[in-house]
């Protein structure tokens, strides 16, 4: 399978099972448009190609054969075999802690309600969180690298338990021969300087909220007495970015249909100074007035092409930053294994509550169908579970027929149950958008290798 | 002349350039180790990107 695609006037095609990317001029990209999918030349189509040399189209011709039989173009998939070892029940390496069901913000578009998610507000227990450390160690395997994230509501609000935590963790992983890396979603309002010097000595990396121009952020950001933050989070942001040298963070945004120009918010987060950026759809409900529908895609798509222009641009005058969304490392990211499933959500990622149960990841949390167990008592036996297990690329079919499959992993199972109620069936919209980003990436590359 | 060659960083053709060679199906057999970082804990937790994370035997 490949998939070619035009952008800013470069024609670029990738080879979905090799990986292989490959710029055209036009009379490639036109040779190109005479195969199908399984890299026959169709010879009438190839005919009709007379604004063209015939010793340019024959050049072109023997070029695309050369890819072919070097495996770099029209490859098959080899890797059906190593799918059921791949994808065989695994142990659990990463947890999602809600530290808080509680948050002193209100923002419009939050999937956890005003912070308490389906439930109550609550906080979670140094008991809850000690128990939650033991239950991942025991259920980790041989895995050594295991991950806790210190989520909410607001994990702020909650931050001596934070710490106790941290400090139990370190406690256990030597004898239990662990490596723990911690990372914390935060909306920054009470980071103060004990926080920082914390979070900068243990997390392995801080996420920061921020949504990008002052009066994008303060309309959907808002806290309890309906004021902005944006001028509160901005100048402690910073300090906190400085404070760790400009290291293992991400400045995170999100953008609705109000701001579809989301890529000013991008370059404003940019230009603020921060380096690490990542601003991403929202997935709201569809009578929220903020969700993404079908008649945006046209809009936020040309803004993504927008974005990758001026990303470049920056990036070669010295003005460099990283926008988590376009990133791709071709040459040493992920092995397939990994891009199969994705994020690991319910099999190797799981959420606990304040009250330590369990479910798939943060964004099924308080839907009791998915409830997977409890940090005291362990796994429940939900056989929804098994379908997390079972859920990959190929057994979806809108991802198995998909270019973009081995870059995006599927997509979110959350997002396809909110939409779909079928954790197999992805988020369409989503799917748009990240195949967007996956193009822009590439022709990101492309811009890249030029310059070198 | 030698148009084509496997070694070279860039192919020397006339109407193609490869940006990047087959990456994804090297090292098949070792793949799925499983300790790489879990996507959604690292920047986005609303939605999942994956191609962008780093593997740990690299």
């Amino acid at each position: 399978m490949i998939h070619a695609y035009k952008m800013h006037g470069e024609n670029i095609v990738l080879d979905v099972n090799s990986g292989a990317v490959h710029v055209l001029d036009d009379t490639a990209y036109a040779v190109l448009q005479c195969y199908d999918q399984n890299g026959t030349l169709d010879q009438e189509k190839l005919k009709r190609l007379t604004q063209f040399e015939p010793s340019a189209l024959d050049e072109a011709v023997q070029e695309i054969e050369a890819l072919k039989e070097n495996h770099l173009l029209f490859t098959h998939d080899p890797y059906e075999e190593f799918i059921p070892l791949w994808t065989k029940q695994t142990v659990v390496k990463a947890l999602c802690l809600h530290i808080a069901h509680d948050c002193n913000l209100r923002c419009s578009y939050c999937f956890a309600g005003t912070g308490e998610y389906l439930g109550a507000r609550s906080l979670m227990s140094l008991e809850v969180g000690k128990k939650a450390i033991d239950f991942l160690i025991e259920n980790s395997g041989n895995r050594r690298n295991l991950e806790v994230d210190f989520f909410g509501g607001e994990p702020l609000m909650n931050f001596d338990v934070v710490k106790e935590i941290v400090r139990y963790a370190r406690e256990r992983e030597k004898e239990a021969q662990k490596n723990f890396r911690f990372t914390i979603t935060t909306n920054v309002l009470l980071l103060d300087e004990d926080k920082r010097n914390f979070i900068n000595e243990h997390m392995h990396n801080v996420v920061l909220s921020l949504d990008g121009r002052k009066e994008i952020n303060d309309e959907v950001r808002r806290r309890v007495d309906g004021s902005g933050c944006y001028d509160r989070i901005v100048p402690l942001a910073k300090k906190m970015v400085e404070e760790r040298k400009g290291e293992n963070y991400y400045v995170r945004g999100t953008f609705t249909r109000k701001n579809l120009d989301f890529g000013a918010d991008v370059l404003h987060l940019a230009d603020l100074g921060f380096e690490q950026i990542s601003v991403e759809p929202v997935v709201a409900n569809k009578d929220s007035g903020l969700d993404i529908r079908h008649e945006d895609l046209d809009i936020a798509c040309q803004e993504y092409e927008r974005l990758a222009k001026e990303y470049v641009e920056r990036r070669k005058n010295g003005q460099w930053f990283n926008f988590f969304h376009f990133m791709v490392d071709l040459e040493g990211g992920p092995c397939v294994a990994k891009r199969l499933r994705g994020c690991g959500s319910g099999t190797e990622y799981l959420a606990v509550t304040p009250e330590g149960d369990l479910y798939p990841c943060h964004q099924f949390v308080g839907q009791k169908e998915f409830l997977l167990g409890n940090v005291f008592q362990g796994l429940n036996n939900n056989p929804v579970r098994e379908t997390f297990v079972e859920t990959n690329v190929y057994t979806k079919p809108e991802c198995n027929t998909c270019w973009a499959k081995f870059y995006c992993s599927g997509g979110c199972a959350a997002n396809a149950w909110q939409f779909n109620k079928d954790i197999k069936v992805p988020y369409d919209i989503g799917c748009a958008l990240e195949k967007k980003r996956v193009e822009c990436a590439l022709w990101i590359k492309s811009q890249e290798a030029e310059q070198e | 002349m030698l148009w084509y060659q496997m070694d070279m960083e860039v192919y020397k053709m006339k109407h193609i350039k490869t940006i990047n060679f087959s990456t994804l199906n090297k090292d098949v057999k070792k793949a799925g180790c499983g300790e790489c970082q879990t996507s959604c804990q690292s920047a986005c937790k609303t939605s999942c990107t994956v191609a962008n994370q780093k593997c740990e035997r690299k």
